[in-house]
């Protein structure tokens, strides 16, 4: 009698946890259909419009149509006796508070004698050093990341513009371009000239590995 | 028995739930169908960006190279294509505000009315609209100019009262340029000059003259019906179709534009007015036109005045947004600003400074204790930035920030890559940096300590009127450390890319600063000033200086 007593109670607290688990499935689905996600394309409409934000009630940025992928992988161009390997991946950063799909790239500088010049290939997807995207540009084709260094303070920072021509080759070169930035620096902690890792004012062509 | 019976209610549950989440599914995607299902009965709408058709949004990326830019002269108002000599302060770019449209249907013709921001002038507000006429799309300008004289009209609800209305509003055509003024005193036209129809004379189509037409047209605001037609309540009619009695979701505010008779015989049968067969001797000489305004019923009227009798499908209703929820204050650092930009050494400094905008590094200038204002030299090391340092009598900071990168590509289109017009971080370390100087030198006061940034953009100023004691204690290693780092630029872009370039400021002072009284400013063109700052629910707000 006292096992079958156990063996109800037993039951009973099954059966609770299934109904418990189902309703939070339910909850969590509605939920989540109620979340207003929008697509990178939707979102470009947005960025480009500087008087505006995206709007209040969008919880989330998703590559929905997986236009990113087209970036993804490793890249490499030789310019100047200087290689360049790049390694895109696809992140889902977070835009101050809301999760958004951007590229990542991580890149390893050596020149001729194949000596690393510069190596961000295994730091981790938060690190500012390595180069985060934000949003495509007006040809609706290009897309724009920033890239900060470790000198940043002293003006080593820029744009970097990516495009995958896909006429040529089937997708496998990528048009990349770098725009320093300017801003406002201390003279007196910055004494050392200021040089750029990626060659600026020129279209470097990659190609896909 | 029990349990089989357990076991379906469990599945009742699932499908009740799986059915649940469809619905709701369904009901996010659907927004526009329910519109469209309305359209008997509802004739206009207010709707958000994500309501906006597509084939709308795209014609304005594509008439501006996805930039929703627009060029705003004295005499002109286009779209923006950007073509690199567009960008000087002779004619500033405007923006297409996309947050919110005006979508009015009448039985010719779907428009689209946006808001444009217009960086030139705080009399003024452009719309910009964008007419469908079954898949052939045009667009025009429609520019409201308030006179400063008069306060604005309000309703209760806070929108601009057009029946009150005084001032002007000036028609612009497809190509930008001025084809119609109205000048409006207390809603009754006091003059009138042009014309109001924007379509091209080929765009002009060709009707069947019969009554059930000339009804038509007077129920879309397009046409009147009589000779007599000027009675308010029958134009009432013609142009109001705002029928949406949402409490929380106010009317949209719709000029109607309706017609009186215009016989003109065979003209008639093109220009959708009722046509008159028996005194073609009227001949649209004194055609009255009816502006209705849809929020109140009121109407104003145009009479013996000779305009353009042809009609074309672009006529009828036009949405307006014109809302403008700025409030005003009198404060110190509104008085400070007001002396500041009326003063002639800084007048000198700044012109200096907009002769530079444009040009692909940053200029400077600072002012000292002594009423100087001085160059900031490029760093010789790097020709795109600017030296500072702030000194022990140094006041206030002066500086431009550069427009969009062009780059023309093999294809022949040309890359965009905007720039942030906005104060950096480093400036916001830079302003707080002056402040703590300001506090510790005796012969500067803290309230004229300011930092101008001037862009293609607008000109903003930050001014503080909080506790420095605020600032001093804030204003850690740690925080200068942060400021000046690239973590504190990637923060600062995601804001900016988030809630756009004023909120994102203010929201990345709120969050990364915290101190309060950091203020920031906007000088427009014309010498308004207005505060932009963040309500109790972080969106952004405006209040106009007015000088005590």
């Amino acid at each position: 009698m006292e096992n079958l007593k156990r063996i109800n109670v037993n039951n009973l607290k099954k059966l609770y946890m299934k109904q418990i688990i189902i309703i939070l499935i339910i909850t969590f689905s509605i939920y989540s259909c109620k979340a207003q996600m929008i697509s990178i394309e939707e979102a470009n409409t947005y960025f480009l419009n500087e008087d505006q934000g995206i709007p209040d009630n969008v919880t989330s940025i998703k590559d929905i149509n997986n236009k990113l992928d087209e970036f993804l992988g490793s890249w490499m161009v030789n310019y100047d006796n200087k290689n360049y390997q790049f390694m895109i991946s696809k992140f889902e950063s977070t835009l101050v508070d809301i999760p958004h799909d951007i590229l990542l790239i991580r890149y390893i500088i050596s020149d001729e004698n194949n000596n690393v010049l510069e190596d961000t290939s295994n730091l981790s997807n938060d690190n500012i050093l390595v180069i985060n995207g934000n949003y495509f540009l007006n040809d609706s084709e290009s897309y724009l990341l920033s890239y900060y260094s470790s000198n940043f303070n002293c003006g080593q920072f820029g744009d970097i513009t990516l495009d995958v021509d896909n006429n040529s080759l089937g997708g496998n070169e990528m048009k990349f371009y770098f725009i320093p930035g300017t801003k406002m620096i201390n003279v007196n902690e910055c004494t050392e000239p200021l040089t750029f890792p990626f060659p600026t004012d020129t279209f470097l062509t990659f190609t896909k590995q | 028995m029990k349990q089989i019976i357990k076991n379906y209610l469990k599945l009742g549950i699932l499908l009740i739930g799986i059915l649940t989440i469809a619905y709701s599914c369904q009901k996010d995607d659907t927004t526009v169908p329910e519109e469209e299902a309305q359209i008997e009965s509802l004739k206009a709408f207010h709707l958000t960006s994500r309501e906006i058709p597509a084939h709308i949004l795209d014609f304005v990326k594509t008439k501006t190279n996805n930039t929703f830019k627009v060029n705003i002269s004295k005499r002109e108002i286009k779209l923006s294509n950007s073509d690199v000599n567009e960008f000087n302060r002779d004619t500033p770019l405007g923006i297409v505000q996309t947050n919110k449209v005006v979508q009015v249907y009448n039985e010719r013709n779907t428009k689209y009315t946006f808001k444009v921001s217009n960086p030139t002038n705080a009399g003024s507000v452009i719309n910009l609209v964008v007419v469908d006429m079954d898949g052939d799309i045009i667009e025009y300008f429609i520019q409201y100019i308030f006179d400063p004289n008069s306060p604005t009209p309000l309703l209760s609800s806070g929108a601009i009262d057009m029946a009150r209305f005084t001032g002007g509003m000036t028609f612009y055509n497809m190509e930008g340029s001025v084809i119609g003024n109205f000048i409006l005193t207390d809603g009754d036209l006091v003059d009138f000059d042009g014309e109001i129809d924007p379509c091209p004379e080929d765009e002009v189509v060709e009707e069947e003259n019969d009554e059930t037409d000339d009804t038509n047209n007077s129920n879309s605001g397009g046409g009147g019906t009589q000779s007599s037609d000027t009675d308010n309540s029958s134009d009432g009619t013609s142009g109001g179709n705002g029928e949406i009695e949402d409490p929380d979701n106010p009317n949209p505010c719709v000029i109607g534009v309706s017609y009186g008779d215009c016989g003109c015989g065979p003209r008639g049968a093109n220009d959708g007015h009722s046509q008159n067969t028996e005194s073609e001797d009227k001949c649209c000489n004194g055609s009255p036109t009816t502006f209705t305004d849809t929020c109140n019923g009121n109407s104003f009227t145009i009479n013996n005045r000779s305009i353009s009798g042809e009609s074309s499908p672009c006529d009828g209703p036009v949405g307006i947004i014109i809302e403008d929820e700025e409030g005003t204050e009198i404060s110190e650092p509104c008085n400070k600003i007001a002396e500041q930009i009326a003063d002639e050494d800084y007048i000198a400094a700044k012109e200096f400074l907009d002769g530079k905008i444009g040009e692909p590094i940053e200029y400077g200038k600072s002012l000292n204790s002594n009423g100087d204002y001085e160059d900031m030299e490029q760093d010789p090391e790097d020709g795109d930035a600017l030296q500072v340092e702030v000194t022990a009598n140094m006041v206030a900071i002066m500086h431009t920030h550069l427009d969009d990168v062009e780059k023309l590509l093999d294809n022949g289109n040309t890359l965009i890559t905007p720039k942030i017009r906005m104060f950096s971080p480093y400036d916001l370390r830079t302003f707080l940096l002056l402040l703590q100087n300001a506090n510790n030198n005796e012969d500067i006061e803290v309230s004229d300590v300011f930092i101008d940034m001037l862009s293609n953009s607008g000109d903003y100023t930050l001014r503080f009127d909080g506790n420095i004691n605020d600032v001093i204690e804030g204003l850690t290693p740690e925080l200068l450390d942060y400021l000046a780092s690239n973590e504190a630029e990637g923060d600062y872009r995601k804001s900016i890319n988030k809630f756009n370039r004023e909120r994102g400021v203010l929201k990345f002072i709120e969050s990364k600063i915290g101190v309060n009284g950091l203020n920031l400013y906007k000088i427009e063109n014309n010498g308004t000033i207005k505060r932009k700052y963040l309500n109790e629910n972080g969106k952004l707000k405006k209040n106009k200086c007015e000088q005590s």
